[in-house]
């Protein structure tokens, strides 16, 4: 069980500014809460004063606070963030939309964190729903695997692994992917548990980077293969490696910083094949409804 | 090298050495396998600055000396910022009461050295004065070019910086490209620092991840360390390593960035020994 999530600072403890890579004050919206214009498939840039927006409907475990520095789950929050996977179906239990169903799109918090779970709802049932609504995940997805490939799976709804229409030739998982992202813009994330809860950040500053790398079209939902890293057991280098991840939560100016990417594949020995799809995006294979 | 040493404010700050650490069920590693891991705060006899960082078994963020931390919220937060690499401290309790050494390296503690006929004698609980000394620091002629960050004055002074042509030469051990960097990336650098990836078997003799010793100072590329922590092309970063190795994926030995240039005003230059136990004058030096 989950409830919709308030919407909280990206700044921590008292601050009331973030500090971004170029010494600016940032005052960090979006994180939590209900948006009526953000949603998977719309541009991760151009958002002012946002840091680690979440798109659509954020939700947390049912019995979780929206306290200071509270950046991760803790009791059932863990487990109701662990066991959310990408394409489950979410049916709205208290409020005025009751009896609503939406989907679960990603997870994502600020730094890379997984504090929410993010949902996708029509349009109609988005204006009934209010913050503290309870939800209830038909959780399934957990230990999913393809017979044959030498990676791991994570985060993904057997159905959402069928609509990605993946390949499978010899121990070699063929996915589609947005862009192919290079290990030197990985950044904050790099270090963090598993890979069920949490993301690694691709760093969208400083601007040079993001036009070295062509980021600057990045989406919200974009599948993307990030090369030389594994999130099998924790997120790191590991040469030759890559990871199939979603990128879940919007742009960070913090130095090191930037959405968040949640792996859905990795394989150690590079055992993925990325076939790049310009629209390989979580919107497009869930195909969400405005 | 002059700076503004002078202008900056000295002051007593407290902490106390803390109690080993462990976890209760395994860590699982980068590959899946449960291991204990051992080395987090506490008092270690046998492992100090200028010591191999790998050799450790069980070895996970191994911190040399003793650990030292404030466990008042608003005090240790105060510690956390003040605190800098070199500064002196004294203990101001226990059997050891008005013995002297210095920071080594702040992770989530502030490590320490003492002689080790001093540690001998020191036990968790046993308070400890640190004489902050280093925020705002700035090197004349680089005041805009190079942030300088958790070093004492008189430290820095010792580590055979030289400014010439414009330029601040640095002696370091080895430089790291930036890919190589894991853990505390994206972090503040006042308050924590951020680990040589240990992770992938495939490099550890490629880059000599071995090798690295304790206090050694490293120079990491396409790194900036000034109002946070992330990649820029052509920026050079100086830091001084202060935790040992990590089986989890991301982690490694740590480093406290003291030094960083986006434009490359800092040159690197190669020496095996640079090594803050030598700067500090705590170890003999190898001939």
């Amino acid at each position: 069980m989950g409830k919709v999530a308030p919407p909280v600072m990206a700044a921590s403890g008292r601050s009331t500014y973030v500090t971004t890579w170029d010494g600016k004050p940032k005052i960090g919206i979006g994180v939590g809460g209900i948006k009526y214009n953000v949603k998977m498939g719309d541009p991760i840039l151009g958002w002012p004063e946002t840091e680690y927006m979440t798109p659509g409907v954020a939700l947390y475990g049912a019995d979780e606070k929206a306290e200071y520095d509270r950046r991760s789950a803790s009791g059932s929050g863990t487990a109701f963030t662990k066991l959310s996977c990408i394409g489950n179906k979410v049916t709205v239990v208290g409020g005025d939309a009751k009896g609503s169903t939406g989907v679960i799109t990603g997870k994502g918090g600020v730094g890379g964190t997984s504090r929410h779970v993010l949902s996708h709802f029509p349009m109609e049932v988005l204006k009934k729903l209010n913050i503290g609504d309870k939800m209830r995940v038909a959780s399934k997805g957990v230990g999913l695997e393809v017979e044959g490939f030498d990676g791991r799976l994570f985060n993904m709804d057997p159905k959402f692994l069928d609509a990605l229409e993946p390949g499978l030739d010899g121990d070699v998982l063929e996915l589609p992917v947005a862009k192919e992202i290079p290990v030197i813009a990985m950044g904050m994330g790099v270090g963090g548990s598993s890979a069920e809860s949490g993301g690694w950040c691709v760093q969208v500053s400083p601007p040079h980077l993001v036009e070295m790398l062509g980021l600057g079209d990045l989406r919200f939902g974009d599948l993307v293969a990030c090369k030389d890293a594994l999130m099998s057991y924790g997120k790191g280098y590991y040469k030759g490696a890559v990871t199939i991840g979603v990128v879940t939560t919007g742009e960070s100016q913090v130095a090191g910083q930037g959405p968040s990417v949640l792996a859905i594949a990795s394989s150690k020995r590079g055992k993925i094949k990325p076939r790049v799809d310009a629209t390989a995006n979580v919107a497009k294979y869930l195909e969400l409804e405005g | 090298m002059e700076t503004n040493k002078d202008r900056l404010v000295k002051q007593a700050v407290m902490a106390e050495v803390n109690h080993p650490s462990a976890s209760r069920g395994y860590r699982v590693d980068w590959d899946g396998v449960p291991r204990i891991g051992l080395g987090m705060s506490g008092v270690k006899y046998n492992v100090g600055v200028g010591d191999l960082c790998y050799y450790l078994e069980n070895g996970e963020h191994t911190e040399p000396g003793l650990s030292i931390t404030n466990s008042n919220p608003g005090e240790g937060q105060a510690l956390g910022v003040l605190g800098c690499i070199g500064n002196h401290v004294k203990l101001t309790s226990g059997e050891a009461k008005g013995e002297k050494g210095y920071i080594t390296g702040k992770h989530g503690s502030f490590m320490c050295w003492f002689p080790p006929e001093v540690q001998e004698k020191i036990s968790p609980g046993d308070k400890i004065k640190v004489k902050a000394w280093g925020v705002g620091l700035k090197i004349a002629g680089f005041e805009e070019t190079v942030r300088v960050n958790k070093i004492d004055p008189e430290l820095l002074e010792k580590m055979g910086v030289e400014a010439k042509g414009g330029k601040l030469h640095v002696p370091v051990t080895r430089e790291y490209p930036c890919w190589i960097m894991g853990s505390g990336y994206g972090m503040f650098p006042v308050t924590i620092d951020y680990d040589i990836q240990t992770t992938c078997d495939l490099v550890w003799d490629e880059m000599d991840l071995k090798d690295i010793r304790f206090g050694d100072v490293v120079c990491l590329r396409d790194q900036l360390n000034w109002w946070g922590r992330g990649y820029y092309k052509g920026a050079v970063t100086i830091g001084v390593v202060i935790h040992g190795w990590s089986y989890s994926a991301g982690h490694g030995p740590g480093v406290t960035t003291i030094l960083s240039s986006k434009d490359g005003t800092i040159i690197p230059e190669i020496d095996p020994h640079a090594n803050i136990a030598y700067y500090l004058g705590v170890k003999e030096k190898p001939k």
